[in-house]
């Protein structure tokens, strides 16, 4: 069994590239709100259809938190032990947090996710903040799960086309 | 203020197919929530077939506890967005738009079979004009659409109306989320008809909301949906663009409406105001750069406006059943330490707390302003836009005090209660004295910079004090102002890697090469800013490592 370490760091993407490639100051990307829990620094991995994979999780988490809860699922093609895991880490300070080892099992090929879900509970309430470990299979790239029909207007524009319901 | 023509489609106003008749107007205008005026509908030909109806969505409200409440989804109209009437060979016989309800009306040639397709575009020409559109990242950018059945157009009137679902099976997504797009449009409508409530010949420049299913929190391949988080930011080609998050069971923005208007409102100040922001990971309580401070901080509160409700809320994880809320209204640190935590003129939460108070009508606390939306939009897009100052809530205060001489108390007592020191300060903070804790390397905001070649120290701060990359002092700012034109050598060393970026209102040079870095320029009369930092300190892939407090020389010149 591969074990594999992930590493968090909370970041918004940006534009601003290590040098010398910094060619406009102003206006990289500005995301949403993070929550007061760091993200991973996504690796990819690689994994074969049957092969089952630990993961090991660590967060780092920026303020003291009255309460931690972690909530972990999977994407079609991947199994975790339980669909849905929790882990309730109660208080904690800021730092490093480090989760019990998961086991994914790797059901089908394609490209699917390992979801987590960090809830801290401070003065301000409940908040989270969710980020994804990327799987994908050698032998397959496409995206799982998604079947999209496609067509082209007489302009050109390519649709993705979904289905209403009529509703006279 | 923008008022270029953008490269709006005209192709509504251009179809000519065949024998049909475009009935409805296309690309009104105006919007208003509920000002657009409903289709009108000549009495069709002999021969022909008036087909109208509505094209719906459907929006999952949020719980209390902030996760989306599926048993409490509603029907809502589509409004604005373009309708299309397609034979089987996928050619348009006719097209046009709903109205304010989401009712549509277009006339055909009977007898023919045609498929009802509405897309995920609100477009307008001329003035105003718009065109907003939600596509698939992770499919070529394709333009969302939803379609019904075909059937044959007979008789005089024909009723065919549309539900875009949202696809919610009880226990997860099984089938389509046709709804997740409309709904974003329609977060969009309300915040552009926001805007032309003000400003009614606002061009909007040309904007594409990706979204997908597959868009997940994690970085890597945009085309397959890794976005890290939902955001707004320029293709290479300059394009506006926004980004949202829309992978189940761990983060979906569609129906977060205040997270798309957020978005939204880097779009409306990038295009029509400017935002000096460098953007990055932000949160309230954060003691972050002024610039994205006030950009992130006018963002949140920007929602609060367009949407009369102050309560962000954003769901995420299992089921989308959790999640977490940003009042802009709630000025108490008891209730509310995330938005009013480490208060300053660094503090997001501090900016979006004023900016709402500025605009809302409730006197609560110390709050006597209400404003509204055109004050505030009117500073936006007026000289601060233009200000040699970079934007933050030091130079928006001034501004708005100067077109607001009313209500200049309310204003800095709005400022003083937040730790910013309002009376007498100016849009460089001049005179503020919150140094968040530290005594040394926070204030000056904009440390003066001699023009005689006399060399001035600030430092650049690291991971140990406020954070890295885009936090308070990660970057340091200088001022100046030159006499007389002439070519002049702006240089800094020490520390590592120092690195030096020159300004005035816009972007003018950077240096930032290894070592000591200079910048060798012609330069007109006039005031000009300076930001220097140690690379350490603002690398995004380097966020706790080889970082801390690093001492900078800067020196300016005549050459």
């Amino acid at each position: 069994m591969k074990s594999l370490v992930i590493t968090l760091a909370l970041f918004t993407p940006v534009a601003l590239a290590a040098k010398p490639s910094f060619v406009d100051h102003r206006y990289s990307s500005i995301g949403k709100r993070g929550a007061p829990v760091a993200m991973m620094s996504a690796q990819r991995h690689e994994a074969r259809v049957g092969q089952k994979v630990a993961l090991d999780l660590r967060f780092a988490l920026e303020q003291p938190a009255q309460n931690v809860r972690v909530e972990v699922n999977a994407d079609a093609g991947l199994e975790l032990d339980k669909a849905l895991m929790r882990y309730e880490l109660g208080a904690r300070e800021n730092g490093v947090l480090t989760m019990p080892t998961i086991d994914v099992a790797v059901r089908e090929a394609g490209r699917s996710s390992v979801n987590v879900t960090v809830y801290v509970t401070d003065q301000g309430g409940e908040k989270f903040k969710s980020f994804s470990v990327p799987f994908s299979t050698p032998e397959a790239k496409s995206v799982v799960g998604q079947k999209v029909r496609l067509k082209t207007d007489p302009s050109g524009q390519s649709l993705r086309v979904m289905t209403a319901r009529e509703s006279n | 203020m923008q008022t270029s023509q953008p490269n709006v489609t005209t192709r509504i106003r251009n179809l000519v197919v065949g024998t049909v008749a475009l009935v409805l107007a296309a690309c009104g205008g105006g919007g208003g929530g509920g000002s657009t005026p409903a289709p009108v509908t000549p009495p069709p030909a002999s021969g022909d077939t008036t087909i109208s109806g509505k094209i719906s969505f459907e929006r999952v409200p949020h719980t209390f506890s902030n996760g989306l409440n599926y048993n409490a989804t509603t029907s809502e109209p589509a409004r604005e967005v373009v309708v299309e009437l397609v034979d089987a060979a996928g050619a348009v016989v006719a097209e046009g738009q709903t109205d304010a309800n989401g009712d549509y009306s277009l006339t055909v040639s009977s007898g023919q079979t045609l498929r009802l397709r509405a897309r995920a575009q609100m477009v307008a020409t001329g003035t105003p004009a718009w065109n907003f559109r939600v596509v698939d990242n992770t499919a070529n950018n394709a333009l969302y659409v939803v379609e019904g059945p075909a059937s044959v157009a007979e008789g005089d009137t024909q009723t065919r109306s549309l539900l875009a679902e949202s696809g919610w099976g009880g226990n997860g997504y099984t089938s389509d989320r046709a709804a997740g797009p409309f709904a974003i449009l329609d977060s969009v409508y309300q915040a552009y008809n926001k805007v032309l409530d003000v400003e009614p010949q606002a061009v909007f420049p040309d904007l594409n909301l990706h979204w997908s299913e597959n868009n997940r929190p994690v970085d890597g391949d945009i085309s397959a949906g890794e976005i890290t988080t939902s955001f707004y930011t320029r293709d290479a080609q300059g394009n506006s663009a926004i980004f949202l998050l829309g992978a189940a069971n761990s983060d979906t923005d569609e129906y977060d409406g205040h997270v798309v208007i957020h978005e939204w409102g880097h779009y409306f100040e990038d295009r029509f105001s400017r935002s000096d922001s460098v953007g990055g990971p932000h949160s309230g309580g954060d003691r972050l750069d002024l610039r994205v401070a006030f950009s992130e901080g006018y963002g949140y509160a920007l929602a609060g406006m367009v949407t009369d409700d102050p309560i962000t809320r954003d769901s995420g994880g299992f089921n989308q059943g959790g999640g977490f809320s940003i009042d802009v209204e709630d000025d108490n640190f008891a209730t509310n330490p995330s938005g009013n935590r480490n208060p300053g003129w660094f503090s997001e939460g501090s900016v979006q707390l004023i900016l709402y108070d500025l605009y809302d009508s409730d006197a609560d606390g110390i709050d006597t302003v209400a404003l509204g939306f055109g004050p505030i939009h009117d500073v936006l897009t007026g000289d601060f836009s233009n200000d040699t100052a970079v934007t933050s809530i030091f130079s928006f205060a001034e501004y708005m005090r100067a077109a607001q001489p009313a209500d200049v108390a309310g204003i800095n007592s709005l400022l003083e209660a937040k730790n910013i020191v309002g009376a007498g300060n100016d849009r460089y903070g001049s005179s503020e004295t919150n140094n968040a804790g530290n005594a040394n390397d926070v204030l000056p905001v904009f440390t003066p910079l001699p023009t005689d070649g006399s060399p001035v120290v600030v430092c650049s701060l690291g991971v140990n004090e406020f954070g890295t990359f885009n936090k308070l002092s990660n970057r340091r700012l200088l001022r100046f102002t030159l006499g007389s034109a002439g070519r002049y050598r702006i240089a800094v060393s020490g520390a590592a890697d120092p690195d030096i970026a020159l300004f005035q209102g816009d972007f003018l040079a950077v240096a930032q090469l290894a070592g000591n870095d200079a910048i060798e320029r012609d330069l007109a009369a006039g005031e000009y800013v300076v930001e220097v930092y140690e690379f350490a300190n603002v690398r995004p892939d380097q966020a706790a490592t080889a970082s801390g407090r690093e001492c900078l020389t800067v020196s300016l010149t005549a050459i």
